[in-house]
């Protein structure tokens, strides 16, 4: 490894800088027009979700379901970041791989042999003491460069080619704000997007955008609007200073439309929302914003004055299908609350809304305006048994549609908490729950979690895959008529996109919580995954399974092909 | 506070861990635990991190441990570096903190938790929020001078730290200056002037050029391709340069390699905004300077015109 010359200043300014160890083949740079059009690139997976429309399908046919039994491990990458589980969405291009680990370590492998090519560690922050994190799910690539948000609330821009720092911005200090990135930026022309944690905070949120090439910010939507803003009489007295509000997952965009989604979650205090009286706009709203000013075109908001934590914050998948006979440009988003709604995305009307657990009691039902009925208010210090559990009827990861199919495969857990509401008083940046919870089995029977095919239009079930402990893994669908997932005990496996029957099976050692994706280098399908468990979920699941606690963390990339 | 050294074996590697002094509540009194509840409650069983009673969040399980009351001091004070553990000593105080030993204690016997629990149901304001601790300062606290009780007059440290972490203002403090561990460290580290004169803190606030003790790394950076920026230098090596773009804020920390800078003008003066003068009120001027004037958060600080523009000479 060639020596690099340290910087000649003070040691507070001294930073880990990544060794070059491997020279890449030079390829053509990642610009924007590549970024919109990557459908067109199906050997590659460019951006968070493979394309803007969130879809996470793979249209790669070699690996079918005739041949997948006979897919093997080409090659596995230790990142040797375990702690916090291995949560992130791999990218490739040309041949080369970016992922990113807990901690923003950040790899560029040979997406062939696994051979690394440069690394960046990410100064760890000594006092982080932040509840979201250490994980982190994904890079963004872009213009030469490769972006990854940090924990201690920065954005950093990389050199694609030797991992060198290009340029980095601290968004706030994730002290002062209690919010932090841990969920990937989102290139999208000559800027860079990316939200930030702190709904569970005493913190107003927001979503930032920064030039491309030189980190300056470029624009700011703030999720909760201001004094003298639309939207701010939603707010009780000085209840929008501490509403929460985060983006912290990643959205979709519109080329067309020129319009970026973004999921807007919760309001703070989580459960206890007696001081923050109104709608709450922007939480639990989709937002969509012009690409290039920020300016909010419209929203929709599922859930107005949430008191149960069921962020709006998940992907929002793009889709063009006929309703009633007329086809019309679509925004799939599940919420975790339970239900996925659909909306026309060019101005937010609502189309509809279907259920994807069985368990849930927060309301008896959404009627066909979109108006929650029978909304179940828990009173403040009742313990009250509320389905979902906090941790979703579904968590953060992902969803996958394939266009041959027609169907989104999705993942639904069945589980409760008893809610115990405490008024709370907002501490800047510290967390902000108003209120605690006990998870539990549901009322009716075991726990348990389910993989489903379903009409992303009306939730109409064709298959159900199931599963005995939550299923916390994103899904990719391949044009082989494949779905791939992984479970907590390890098993990666591989089902009949169609029937959803079990193909095939791998236990990669330590339980999933990624993000796995298809790509191919000199005409080769490989599948790629991260494993490792661990995450704020795997946390909270030993309430139910004890055994959990106990299930072993890992961090590892592992590649499988057909043989040669 | 920190007393002797002593030996813990954790996780079966012995630590060197400095004990703290003996628990200053009675770990075992079920008021002590109560309160200890309900600080646990609010701080430590929140969300995704110890969960209700300890039962485990996204931080590790509590009950039904055997814990030393030293241990749990020290990390509950301290916190765990490089973790999602934050260190309380900021922002409870010691008998808190170790009430919150003593809950966490009694966790590990069920019968004592059950007793914790009856006797904090009984406790008024149960399931409401503690009680803050460490009052604030400002106007709240009676005020000794006579000058100081006239309303308006005096700086309020709170409203100022509002202001210099202001998120929603782009040229506010903490943008480039830390205090007290928090912020960024762009420029001058800020925590060290709480005990200068209010007067001097004043006029580095709004004419931050007037007392430059050495000469700041500014530079006009022109590069190869034409564009100038107004730079703060954060690092050099043989091939590269690396510097705060302070143009427009907030500030980003870019690197750029030696072939494309074509130049690099020293510039007089701070790079500091001179704008605080007009941007801030009087008022807000004071409760700055009452913010960084506090040594410890929740100290009293509060700062009057008086000492700001007079000619007083104030007491350190």
């Amino acid at each position: 490894m060639p020596a690099k010359p340290a910087w000649a200043l003070s040691a507070s300014m001294l930073l880990l800088f990544s060794i070059a160890v491997f020279p890449i083949a030079s390829a053509e740079t990642v610009d924007s027009r590549r970024l919109i059009e990557a459908a067109k690139e199906p050997q590659n997976w460019l951006t968070y979700s493979g394309t803007y429309d969130a879809w996470r399908y793979s249209p790669l046919d070699q690996i079918n379901r005739e041949n997948v039994k006979r897919l093997a491990p080409v090659w596995i990458f230790q990142t040797g970041k375990v702690d916090g589980g291995f949560s992130c969405t791999p990218l490739v291009a040309d041949g080369v791989m970016y992922i990113t680990t807990p901690w923003n370590r950040v790899f560029a492998l040979d997406a062939v042999t696994g051979k690394e090519i440069w690394h960046y560690y990410h100064p760890e922050p000594e006092d982080f003491g932040l509840l979201y994190g250490p994980w982190n799910r994904g890079a963004a690539l872009g213009h030469g460069l490769v972006f990854m948000g940090t924990i201690d609330n920065r954005l950093v821009a990389l050199d694609a080619k030797t991992g060198d720092e290009v340029w980095n911005v601290e968004i706030e200090n994730m002290q002062q704000c209690g919010c932090n990135i841990t969920g990937a930026p989102l290139v999208v022309k000559d800027k860079v997007v990316v939200g930030v944690t702190g709904g569970d905070s005493a913190h107003r949120g927001y979503l930032n955008a920064f030039d491309a090439r030189t980190g300056r910010r470029a624009w700011r939507f703030w999720t909760i609007p201001g004094p003298g803003e639309k939207g701010h009489e939603t707010w009780k007295g000085d209840s929008w200073k501490y509403g929460g509000g985060a983006t912290w997952m990643t959205g979709s965009y519109d080329p067309e439309l020129n319009l970026i989604y973004w999921g807007v979650g919760n309001p703070a205090a989580d459960f206890y929302g007696g001081d923050r009286t109104g709608d709450n706009l922007y939480t639990d709203s989709i937002v969509a914003l012009d690409a290039d000013s920020g300016e909010l075109k419209w929203y929709y908001q599922q859930i107005p004055h949430d008191v149960w934590d069921w962020d709006t914050a998940y992907e929002c998948v793009l889709l063009d299908l006929p309703v009633n006979g007329k086809k019309r440009k679509l925004l799939i988003n599940p919420n975790k609350g339970g239900y996925t709604w659909v909306l026309d995305r060019t101005n937010g009307e609502f189309i509809g809304a279907w259920r994807f657990v069985e368990n849930l009691n927060w309301i008896e039902g959404i009627d066909s305006t979109g108006k929650l009925l029978g909304r179940m208010e828990p009173e403040v210090g009742k313990p009250t048994l509320v389905c979902p559990a906090i941790g979703g009827a579904r968590s953060w990861n992902h969803g996958a549609y394939s266009p041959k199919t027609g169907l989104f495969y999705n993942t639904g857990i069945e589980w409760c908490q008893t809610l115990t509401v405490q008024k709370e008083d907002p501490r800047p940046g510290e967390t902000f729950f108003g209120g605690v919870f006990e998870l539990k089995p549901t009322p009716k029977g075991e726990p348990g979690s389910h993989l489903d095919a379903v009409d992303p239009l009306t939730g109409e079930k064709k298959w159900s895959y199931t599963s005995k402990y939550p299923l916390l893994a994103s899904a990719v669908a391949t044009g082989g008529n494949l779905v791939f997932t992984g479970d907590p005990e390890g098993d990666f496996f591989a089902l009949d996109a169609e029937t959803g029957k079990k193909l095939w099976s791998f236990n990669t050692g330590s339980g999933h919580r990624g993000s796995p994706i298809s790509y191919s280098v000199n005409g080769r399908q490989y599948i790629a995954v991260p494993a490792g468990w661990g995450s704020a979920m795997a946390g909270l699941m030993p309430q139910i399974w004890p055994e959990v606690e106990d299930f072993p963390g890992g961090s590892a990339l592992i590649v499988f092909a057909l043989p040669d | 506070m920190v007393g002797l050294v002593g030996i813990l074996v954790l996780a079966g590697a012995p630590l060197w861990l400095p004990l703290p002094q003996q628990p200053s509540v009675d770990l075992n009194d079920p008021a002590v635990i109560g309160a200890g509840r309900i600080l646990f409650a609010r701080s430590c069983s929140v969300g995704y991190c110890h969960g209700a009673e300890g039962r485990a969040g996204g931080g590790p399980r509590l009950r039904g441990k055997p814990w030393d009351p030293g241990y749990l001091y020290r990390v509950t004070a301290e916190g765990i570096p490089r973790s999602s553990m934050p260190g309380w000593k900021e922002k409870l105080s010691q008998d808190e903190i170790w009430s919150v030993v003593a809950y966490v204690m009694s966790l590990s016997d069920p019968e004592k938790s059950s007793a914790a629990e009856v006797a904090s149901a009984a406790a008024p304001g149960s399931g409401e929020s503690a009680p803050e601790s460490g009052q604030t300062t400002g106007l709240t606290e009676p005020l000794p001078e006579g000058s100081k009780a006239q309303a308006g007059l005096a700086g309020e440290p709170d409203k100022g730290r509002e202001l210099f972490f202001d998120a929603a203002d782009d040229l506010n403090c903490a943008q480039c200056h830390r205090v007290r561990g928090m912020g960024a460290e762009i420029g001058p580290d800020l925590s060290g002037v709480a005990d200068r004169p209010a007067r001097q803190i004043l006029r580095d606030i709004v004419l931050p050029g007037a007392r430059l003790s050495s000469r700041p790394a500014f530079f006009e950076l022109t590069t190869v391709a034409g564009e100038r920026l107004m730079v703060l230098k954060a690092g050099e090596q043989e091939q590269r340069i690396r510097f705060y773009d302070v143009t427009a804020l907030p500030p980003v920390r870019r690197t750029l390699g030696r072939d494309q800078v074509e130049s690099l003008e020293p510039q007089p003066g701070s790079p500091m905004p001179h704008a605080y003068g007009q941007r801030y009120t009087l008022k807000q001027l004071a409760d700055l300077v009452s913010f960084l004037k506090a040594a410890e958060p929740g100290s009293s600080s509060a700062v009057t015109l008086e000492d700001l523009l007079g000619n007083r000479r104030e007491p350190r």
